[in-house]
């Protein structure tokens, strides 16, 4: 019993001192794979109305975002590396939580307009759900990689970035282990 | 007991022959995690049967879903009870037992890609000397342009398609001001992808023969001369075989 009790301690003062950070449902997750509702806790709706910006973010270039409540979310490159804009605020991918199932395929693989933009709601709670291709031609282009972003509406809170990769049997061709 | 000595033995043999790194490369495997991606249903007597819900395993069966609440279970012929067995449905396809016990969220130890095998412990990947690697910096631009053509394109070997992909390539190469092909890949590593489907295109012919890949090479050929770049111009070469092209509709 005491031994019971020193662990639910160890584990609540942990949560306290690191962030305890859950993944997403996986039933927004699979809302975001599929672009419609799991269930009917689910909302999906499509992000429309993306454009070039005619003035990127200083010392970036190619800004692609869209406006959701006077705020700007997209992407763009800065020093030839990729990024999102999430709430105006500029977020490298790479610091996203890697859920990719390929050891060579993770966060922070560029991709442009073609990617898709859903808002997910799901018990009373928002995400951004991008689905996009992992490579504008060839055989890159039929996979999907997703990226699940919570807290990206309220700009008090940090978003959270998760990614997704489903297939193991695709690899870069500049692979070392090709 | 034999068996067991000679298993001991086996076991040594393999670890001496992937410690001096006689007969292929070993590496340690990577522990990838894994999450669950969605419920499923099957039987535990037919395992093959995997649905979204358990009322839809029942229909497979050609039962009725039972009618009292909370009850998972599908009613035979007799009046009994079939019962229906949940769980998770991992991103790595597997399935586990029960549902919603968070079996999925286990690491997962995985190798690079799927020309390797994982040992038994887990612990390290191998494969064979006979496995293909050429290194993409040294080898010629000719040659990796048609294996990317080649890798990236349909398995029915369409000349227009791989021409397309040659060309993608060649722009971009020089749109960013890469002296080769090479350099872009090396640059912009996502730029070109392989893939293991059981017929390796990308490695056969980065491992091949040239004269069995004469289309991919004369897509790369005939893409090059299309298109020259000369100030703010390209220049394109409307030879008989860009002339009668099906799919290249811009290129007409």
């Amino acid at each position: 019993m005491q031994i019971i009790k020193m662990m639910l301690i160890t584990l609540i003062l942990s949560c306290f001192m690191i962030p305890c950070s859950a993944l997403p449902p996986f039933q927004v997750l699979r809302s975001c794979m599929d672009l419609k509702p799991y269930d009917n806790k689910s909302k999906t709706l499509r992000l429309d109305g993306g454009g070039y910006a005619d003035k990127s973010i200083e010392g970036c270039e190619e800004q692609y975002d869209r406006e959701i409540n006077d705020h700007m979310y997209g992407t763009l490159m800065c020093n030839q590396k990729f990024y999102f804009i999430i709430n105006d605020k500029k977020i490298d991918p790479e610091l996203a939580d890697n859920q990719s199932i390929n050891p060579e395929i993770k966060p922070g693989v560029e991709f442009t307009t073609r990617s898709l933009w859903y808002k997910i709601d799901y018990e009373d709670k928002e995400y951004i759900c991008i689905y996009a291709p992992l490579a504008e031609q060839g055989v890159g282009a039929s996979r999907v990689q997703y990226y699940l972003i919570e807290n990206a509406f309220d700009k008090k809170l940090t978003p959270q970035l998760t990614y997704y990769f489903f297939d193991k049997n695709i690899a870069p061709i500049t692979s070392k282990t090709l | 007991m034999f068996a067991v000595r000679l298993s001991k033995i086996f076991s040594v043999f393999v670890l001496l022959l992937h410690s001096f790194n006689l007969s292929g490369e070993t590496l340690p495997s990577t522990v990838i995690k894994n999450c669950k991606i969605d419920n499923a249903y099957t039987i535990n007597s037919l395992r093959d049967i995997m649905e979204k819900t358990w009322q839809n395993v029942c229909r497979v069966l050609g039962l009725s879903p039972t009618d009292i609440p909370g009850g998972e279970f599908c009613v035979n012929d007799h009046g009994n009870p079939v019962y229906i067995q949940g769980g998770d449905l991992c991103a790595d396809s597997s399935f586990k037992i029960p549902i919603n016990f968070g079996w999925c969220d286990e690491g997962l130890a995985s190798c690079p890609n799927p020309s390797w095998s994982l040992s038994q412990d887990k612990k390290t990947c191998f494969r064979s000397d006979d496995a293909c690697w050429k290194d993409i910096e040294n080898v010629n631009q000719l040659k990796l342009l048609a294996a990317i053509s080649y890798g990236e394109s349909h398995w029915s070997n369409v000349y227009e398609e791989m021409a397309g992909i040659a060309s993608v390539a060649i722009r971009r190469r020089d749109t960013a001001g890469f002296n080769s092909i090479n350099e872009l890949v090396k640059k912009n590593r996502t730029f070109s992808y392989a893939v293991y489907d059981g017929n390796e295109r990308f490695i056969k012919l980065m491992c091949g023969d040239e004269k069995n890949f004469k289309t991919a090479y004369d897509a790369y050929e005939n893409t090059y001369i299309s298109t020259a770049i000369r100030g703010k111009t390209i220049f394109w070469k409307l030879d008989d075989q860009f002339l009668k092209a099906n799919g290249a509709l811009q290129c007409r």
